[in-house]
């Protein structure tokens, strides 16, 4: 099932072992996300928005 | 458009992206904040040739780097919240951006090169690199519980593949009981049927109750996995596996895995 005496030129190997490896980060991010989806879920601190009020609001303003 | 109405819908997800970048939702927040007042006051503008989203983690990414990046140090890892957090933090950290924006954040590749300031090379390397430190940081010793020869050889060259130490190969309870009982592993990779008529779901359930260790189970009978009998914390593939999936699960198991408490028991 494991292909030991792998006879493709090198730059294919690299983009197989890159989607292999993107594949296996791709696992992880899935968790990832599920663990930070409080943070995304929870309101973003008024003070963010704030900032970018003011700022709209002084380009209007200008 | 002004500001608020383009960067606003963004603005949850780079507060998990800051998070997960600094192990703490404090520290992120702040350099999120950082970039905001750049952007309030003009001395950082949003790029027309990107997306609000790319353009927003862009700004983010040169405040986060000119200081944040290089204030790091050990006491944030030993720090961090929980055993992915602290894993995160161990990778180094360009590569760790380019690992984030991508399985976590979902940008493309070329996407994160235009985030970072680099070329879509330089993010397939930092991909790569990435991986390498994960594979590094998760190595551990595995106890496969296979009574098929072919597939237990398949499996075991696909760990060592990993970088994994192989402990034992068991095909009966008995023999993954008194395994354990000579080392503890790291990671148990099961089958279901055993060689003797014996259960890898009982082999299993007796490892856990001795300590706690994050279990695969591979098999062509998943139905016997899903009828309540499931021992936790388990994942299932189904037999005929992907090599790529099986290294898949084996690398989402061990990364989320709580080292402290497997030390403890």
């Amino acid at each position: 099932m494991i292909d030991h005496n792998d006879s493709r030129p090198q730059s294919d190997r690299d983009d197989a072992s890159l989607d292999e490896a993107r594949l296996r980060q791709q696992a992880i991010g899935v968790k990832l996300r599920q663990m930070f989806d409080q943070v995304v879920n929870e309101p973003v601190p008024d003070d963010f928005l704030d900032i970018l009020r003011r700022a709209d609001e002084r380009k209007g303003g200008a | 458009m002004g500001l608020l109405a383009r960067l606003a819908p963004h603005l949850p997800y780079v507060r998990r992206y800051a998070r997960a970048l600094t192990g703490d939702q404090k520290t992120g927040d702040n350099y999120v904040r950082v970039a905001l007042e750049a952007l309030a006051a003009g001395e950082r503008s949003l790029d027309d040739k990107m997306s609000p989203r790319v353009a927003l983690y862009h700004i983010f990414h040169t405040i986060w780097c000119t200081t944040g990046a290089q204030l790091e140090g050990d006491e944030m890892v030993t720090g961090a919240p929980d055993e992915a957090a602290r894993r995160l933090l161990k990778i180094a950290p360009r590569s760790r951006q380019a690992f984030l924006l991508t399985a976590l954040e979902g940008f493309t590749p070329s996407e994160a090169a235009q985030i970072l300031g680099g070329d879509v090379g330089e993010v397939e390397r930092l991909i790569a690199e990435a991986q390498a430190e994960i594979d590094a940081e998760l190595a551990t010793e595995v106890l496969i519980i296979e009574d098929e020869p072919v597939i237990a050889s398949d499996i075991e060259a696909l760990v060592r593949e990993l970088g994994h130490t192989v402990l034992d190969v068991a095909a009966t309870h008995n023999e993954a009981i008194d395994s354990v009982a000579r080392k503890r592993p790291g990671l148990v990779l099961a089958d279901i049927q055993l060689a003797d008529g014996s259960s890898g779901i009982d082999a299993v359930k007796d490892i856990l109750a001795r300590f706690d260790v994050p279990v695969i189970f591979i098999t062509a009978f998943p139905e016997r996995l899903l009828t309540g009998e499931r021992p936790e914390p388990t994942f299932l593939i189904t037999k005929p596996f992907q090599p790529e999936t099986v290294k898949a699960a084996i690398g989402q198991a061990l990364f989320f895995h709580p080292v402290r408490a497997r030390e403890a028991a």
